[in-house]
């Protein structure tokens, strides 16, 4: 099976046509036959089809969309005045955004991480509260980035229901008084929403690993006479992190590229770099068109480098 | 062990409270007439934002268009990203990897970044602000998706059962229609809501490429978040969630009536 995968389909048709004349010794001869000269063609084939295919559905829009933006930042294209690339480098906006991005997926994605790695530690079991604390885990799954973004604006604002419950046990006495945790430069929101968000994510990753991977492993550890604690931390976590690693690094880059949850949630300074694109796009002056495609090269570059990362991460795992 | 007990309790009602308070809430202010600060829970229920999100002119036709983009995205990405999928798992191990960097980073790219290109691109092609263009914008995460799916489907595929049946005689679509199509009937289901799901839930692009003058659910919810039509933007936000929650709940049904299940 692993050289027809390897080979492609032209050894499969052999080993199926080796296969058969036990059964079916009539169709030895023109089966070969027929098989050799089908697996010549589909080995010419089956490299040309899917990086035409790829090429065209994947990779046109793709160039479409990373070339425009180089020729726009160079100013070939549109109205955007040369010279954005030394004025973006330069500009203290786009620094802030940057870090204030790689702050937000940084802390978000270690959140649900850590919130995942609790559960499936803690819940893995058979029993009713393990399943409960599953089904929870998993219900804000269905929940579009836009929604979830809603449902934590409505709480966390100064007017929202976590204020509404301060004022009802009188630990402030005003809206005014309760601490800005959406718009506040931090992006405190935001992480919230990125956690509650990816979270049940995680959690599905993390419980189909420890499903697969099954409890041998812990229970020699402890048959060996290591401490619950030992087995968990040396064993369970390491193996559900790495087993994880391609998904974590996919929340992450996810989260650093979303302008759903920094529209509702965001402070207007320092903007996230995705509405930091959308504002120099937006701006009167042909100046910030430039810089918006520099910075919107900025965050593509951030992301492609992630998403070769995942795929390294993905093929060692 | 009265310990391990009560932290395994303590972690389930944190994580109940951190779950369910922001669904609870958005429950609330979708059904909530005249709820001001500091009311812990509304004074009166009305379902006025629910039926207001299919009776209203322009609500309705921000959901129809969701509608379309969700069911030809899903379609036509499908229909795409099976075959790149298959040929893509049957090629060698270096054109895999490739096809699969490729579909992470149409999935990956920032949408606003990758909008800003495809907005130009469906200009030149003269579909900017038009429906066909914003399809055309979510095709590329939806095939993206798709076929990074496909691919994981083909790579674990048996291919011996088509090649038996070329050895037998069966011509390729016969193959198809005899062999691999009823096989793939599950993975085909769920590229078909996935895809769906992609273009339900996207708000970059649509803004991007549509301009502003193609309206779809997600952008009337932040346009009556905008507005402060708290009520309106609650209801329209849990109907988002509607489509994604009937596909979880589908799987869950499909999950128990197989009689092999993985554990």
């Amino acid at each position: 099976m692993s050289a027809c995968r390897t080979t492609g389909a032209g050894s499969c048709a052999d080993v199926a046509t080796r296969r058969l004349p036990a059964h079916h010794p009539e169709l030895v001869i023109p089966a070969t036959a027929t098989a050799s000269a089908t697996a010549t063609a589909t080995a010419a084939r089956s490299r040309a089809v899917p990086l035409l295919l790829a090429g065209i559905l994947l990779g046109l829009p793709i160039v479409a969309g990373v070339g425009y933006s180089v020729a726009g930042a160079m100013g070939w294209v549109g109205t955007a005045a040369p010279g954005g690339l030394q004025r973006v480098l330069a500009d203290v906006h786009v620094l802030r955004a940057v870090v204030l991005s790689l702050w937000i997926a940084t802390m978000g994605t270690a959140g649900a991480t850590a919130g995942a790695l609790l559960l499936a530690v803690l819940f893995d079991g058979n029993a009713r509260l393990d399943r409960l604390a599953r089904t929870i885990g998993s219900l804000p799954l269905p929940v579009p980035n836009v929604a979830a973004a809603v449902a934590i604006l409505l709480l966390l604002t100064q007017s929202g229901w976590l204020s509404r419950l301060a004022v009802q046990v009188h630990l402030i006495a005003s809206p005014s008084q309760f601490p800005a945790l959406v718009y506040d430069p931090i992006g405190v929101g935001i992480i919230v929403a990125v956690i509650w968000k990816e979270l049940p994510f995680l959690v599905l990753v993390a419980l189909s690993l420890q499903s697969l991977r099954g409890s041998s492993l812990t229970a020699a550890a402890r048959t060996l006479g290591a401490t619950r604690w030992q087995a968990t931390s040396r064993i369970t976590l390491p193996l559900l992190l790495r087993g994880m690693a391609p998904s974590i690094v996919a929340v992450f880059v996810f989260v650093l590229g979303s302008l759903e949850l920094p529209l509702v949630l965001a402070p207007s300074s320092p903007l996230p770099l995705p509405l930091l694109i959308q504002e120099r796009r937006q701006a009167l002056d042909a100046a910030s068109h430039g810089e918006a495609y520099v910075i919107a090269l900025i965050a593509t570059g951030m992301a492609l480098l992630a998403a070769v990362v995942h795929e390294w991460l993905r093929d060692d795992a | 062990m009265p310990f391990g007990r009560l932290i395994r309790a303590a972690v389930v009602t944190a994580l109940t409270l951190f779950v369910v308070t922001p669904l609870a809430v958005l429950v609330l202010t979708s059904l909530a007439r005249g709820w001001f600060h500091p009311a812990l829970l509304p004074p009166s229920l009305d379902v006025s934002a629910w039926t207001d999100l299919v009776t209203d002119a322009s609500h309705r036709l921000a959901l129809r268009n969701s509608i379309i983009l969700g069911i030809a995205t899903s379609v036509i990405a499908t229909s795409l990203a099976l075959p790149l999928g298959r040929s893509a798992a049957l090629s060698t191990r270096a054109i895999r990897r490739s096809v699969a960097l490729l579909a992470f980073s149409a999935v990956a790219l920032p949408p606003v970044a990758l909008g800003t290109g495809l907005q130009l691109t469906v200009l030149t092609l003269g579909l900017g602000g038009t429906l066909v263009g914003v399809l055309l914008a979510h095709l590329v995460p939806a095939i993206g998706y798709l076929t990074l799916m496909f691919l994981g489907v083909f790579t674990r595929w048996d291919h011996r059962l088509d090649e038996v049946a070329a050895t037998l005689g069966a011509a390729r679509r016969e193959r198809w229609r005899r062999v691999l199509l009823p096989l793939l009937r599950r993975p085909i289901a769920e590229a078909l809501a996935l895809g769906f799901l992609v273009s339900w839930a996207q708000v970059a692009l649509t803004l991007l490429v549509g301009g502003g003058a193609v309206r779809t659910l997600p952008l009337d919810v932040l346009a009556m978040l905008q507005a402060g039509q708290d009520q309106r933007a609650a209801a329209g936000a849990l109907a988002l969630a509607i489509p994604a929650l009937v596909v979880l709940s589908a799987a869950r049904v499909a999950a128990r009536n197989t009689a092999a299940v993985v554990p």
